[in-house]
Order: structure tokens, then sequence, then C-alpha cells
């Protein structure tokens, strides 16, 4: 009757422990993720966009430059938004908010609902449309 | 050797975001930059690509305060680093 405790109670630590790595592990890649986005999509081309304006002569800016960035952030916004609903989430297991058996089912159908409400298919979409509308710029006028 | 990845990506995007902008502003400082950057031996491209390091690192400490003081007080409370209530965890 003993060993059959112990076990009992060994398996329900491994169970715990396996479950605190995995949201943690998915709470690192999340914060990587929005760091790289962050970086490379809002914060370097606003700092080339000033550094450009500041330091170098221009000959003038068009109002379609702000229009660009004022997209390119909005699709970030969404994007993050996305970001913070997860971490919520996880954030929320984590502190056995939410405590049930099945949490891995769980945390598998909230992310098929989120997909299906903000895939990152259209932030994909509105990327690829602003960095050809740049490209092409220059044959339309 | 990620967060040097990481740095090193985040100074490449910068300068070819700021090309970008260059060359949309005045083509022949562009055309300038090309043979400034064709001009160089292959070691002069290596201490470049080396000097990017800072930069990035230097653009990730300007987002991560963005994030910590301008989105996580504002705009999404999840994702600022020091809460100041105890019951909400910062799980990094």
């Amino acid at each position: 009757m003993m060993e059959v405790k112990v076990v009992l109670n060994n398996g329900k630590r491994k169970l715990d422990f396996d479950r605190c790595k995995f949201l943690f592990e998915k709470l690192s890649d999340l914060n990587s993720f929005f760091y790289v986005r962050y970086d490379m999509g809002f914060v370097a081309p606003l700092m080339a966009f000033l550094g450009t304006i500041i330091f170098v002569e221009v000959p003038g800016f068009d109002l379609v430059w702000v229009v660009i960035l004022l997209v390119w952030s909005a699709g970030l916004l969404i994007y993050m938004g996305r970001l913070a609903q997860e971490r919520e989430f996880l954030q929320a297991a984590l502190m056995r908010k939410y405590v049930s058996k099945n949490y891995a089912r769980r945390i598998g159908e909230s992310e098929e609902k989120k997909d299906k409400v903000y895939s990152p298919f259209y932030f994909y979409a509105l990327h690829a449309f602003v960095v050809l509308f740049m490209v092409c710029l220059p044959w339309f006028s | 050797m990620k967060l040097f990845l990481r740095y090193q990506l985040s100074g490449t995007v910068l300068v070819s975001w700021w090309l970008l902008f260059l060359y949309y502003a005045d083509k022949s400082k562009f055309c300038e930059i090309q043979e400034f950057i064709l001009s160089k031996n292959i070691l002069g491209v290596v201490f470049g690509a080396l000097a990017l390091y800072p930069l990035g690192a230097f653009v990730h400490q300007v987002s991560v305060l963005l994030k910590n003081y301008l989105i996580g007080r504002y705009f999404f409370e999840n994702f600022n680093d020091f809460p100041h209530d105890g019951s909400k965890s910062s799980a990094e």
C-alpha cells in the first residue's frame, strides 16, 4: 500500500513539473516572437525613418510614408493583442486559476479558437501587401 | 548565441530599413552608398557585420523600454515585466 502511494505522489509531482516546464517554454517562445517582430517591424523602421529625416538632407517625404507606417504599426498592434491573449491564458494556467486534468487539450483548443479569430495569415498578407506597395512605388511615380 | 544572432539580425534589419528609406528619399545618395560598399574588401564586410551587433543591442534595448513603459502600461498589461499588483505574475 505504501509503494502505491509513493508511486502516485511521484507521478503527480512529475506531471506538475512537466506542466510548468511546458507553460514556461511557451511563454518564453511568445516573448522571443514578440521581441523579434517588434524590433524588426516597428522599432527599426521608426528609427530609420527618424534618422533619415534628422541626419540626412531629404528632398521631402510624401504623406504615403506616414500612411504606410501607420498601417504597419496597426498590423503589429493586432498581432500584439493576439500575443497578449495567449500570454494571459498561459499565466492564468501557471497561477492555477483554471485547474483541470486535461490542461494540454484545453490549451490546444484555445489555440485553435484564437487562430480562427486572429489568423496570422492576415498579418503576413498585410505586410506582404505593404512591401509590394513600397517596391512598386517608383513605377507609380 | 541566440541573443547574439538576434542582435545581429536586428542591426542588419535596421540598416536595411535605413537604406530603403534613403533609396526612396534620394536615389543618388543610394548609388554612392552602393559604390562605397562594393569598393570594400571582404574584411571590411566582416567588420561591418560585427559592428551591427551593438546597433542591434541598442534597438533591442529601445524595444524593451517601449514594451515595459508604453505598451505594458497603457495597452496590454500582460507585457509589463514589473507589475505593481503582486497577484499578476510576470513569468518569463
